[in-house]
């Protein structure tokens, strides 16, 4: 039974950890060193009012990478929060970017919802990026 | 009831597969400069154990000339990124005999409702128009 709780609190902790997403392709998988970058961050709101948590993509000065954490009240799932980070990896990786299209899913008070009274708010950014000559 | 619950599991489980549609574009309209030949979508779909272990995946287009030949499943191992679908357009640009990517978008949904089980479901979707380059 504790092994059940401990893997329930693992979930948990890896589903708020899953808020937000960074993927970008390898060098050799587009023609002429061009890389696919994708971003995504969800937030949920109680009723759509109270923001409960979401993903918070920041960027590491010190590193030079992108930390992702999660952010409790507050809903930082949206489009120019991405576009401002996928700036950052750009000029992180000297390139331009290429076919920058967004996604914005604010899907309001849904029936069908699984969880209900929760309300899911998902946006992404896909974005190609193209080495400066 | 154990049984049943494995039964269904492994049911979502073995419905894990890739969708893959090239379709042919004959027309003459330019986007971006470009005329485009075809275009191309695929979207694969994988499980996984708490987002760690690989469970079951959808697979990579890499042989014959139909887009839904997609093949079916694979167990216990992973091949749903950016990496492998653009592994999928990069057949499909083959079969097309054009390389030129026009409007390549990318998609990655993680979802966490499976969670309950333990299981996370994710889905990587890639879309692009393929076109001829233009001759200089």
């Amino acid at each position: 039974m504790k092994i059940m709780k401990l893997l329930m609190v693992l979930c948990g902790a890896l589903a708020l950890a899953g808020c937000a997403t960074v993927e970008m392709s390898s060098a050799g998988a587009m023609k002429g060193g061009d890389r696919l970058l994708v971003i995504q961050n969800d937030g949920y709101e109680l009723l759509g009012i109270l923001p409960l948590w979401s993903g918070n993509l920041t960027w590491n000065e010190k590193l030079q990478c992108v930390d992702r954490e999660v952010a409790f009240f507050r809903n930082h799932s949206d489009t120019q929060h991405l576009y401002e980070m996928a700036k950052r990896i750009a000029e992180h990786e000297n390139c331009d970017l290429v076919d920058v299209t967004f996604v914005d899913n604010y899907l309001g008070l849904n029936p069908q919802s699984f969880y209900g009274a929760l309300v899911n708010s998902d946006t992404a950014i896909s974005a190609v990026l193209r080495p400066r000559k | 009831m154990k049984k049943l619950f494995a039964v269904v599991l492994a049911s979502v489980l073995c419905g894990c597969c890739s969708y893959s549609e090239l379709k042919r574009d004959m027309g003459s309209v330019k986007v971006d400069g470009r005329t485009p030949v075809a275009s191309y979508e695929v979207a694969n779909v994988s499980y996984s154990l708490l987002g760690l272990v690989p469970l079951s995946t959808g697979l990579t287009w890499k042989d014959g000339p139909y887009s839904d030949d997609v093949g079916s499943m694979a167990w216990f191992e992973d091949a749903c990124s950016l990496d492998d679908n653009l592994a999928s357009v990069r057949h499909a640009c083959k079969v097309v005999r054009a390389d030129d990517l026009v409007n390549v978008t990318g998609r990655v949904d993680d979802y966490w409702a499976w969670s309950c089980f333990f299981v996370k479901k994710r889905v990587v979707k890639t879309s692009c128009l393929i076109a001829k380059p233009e001759p200089k």
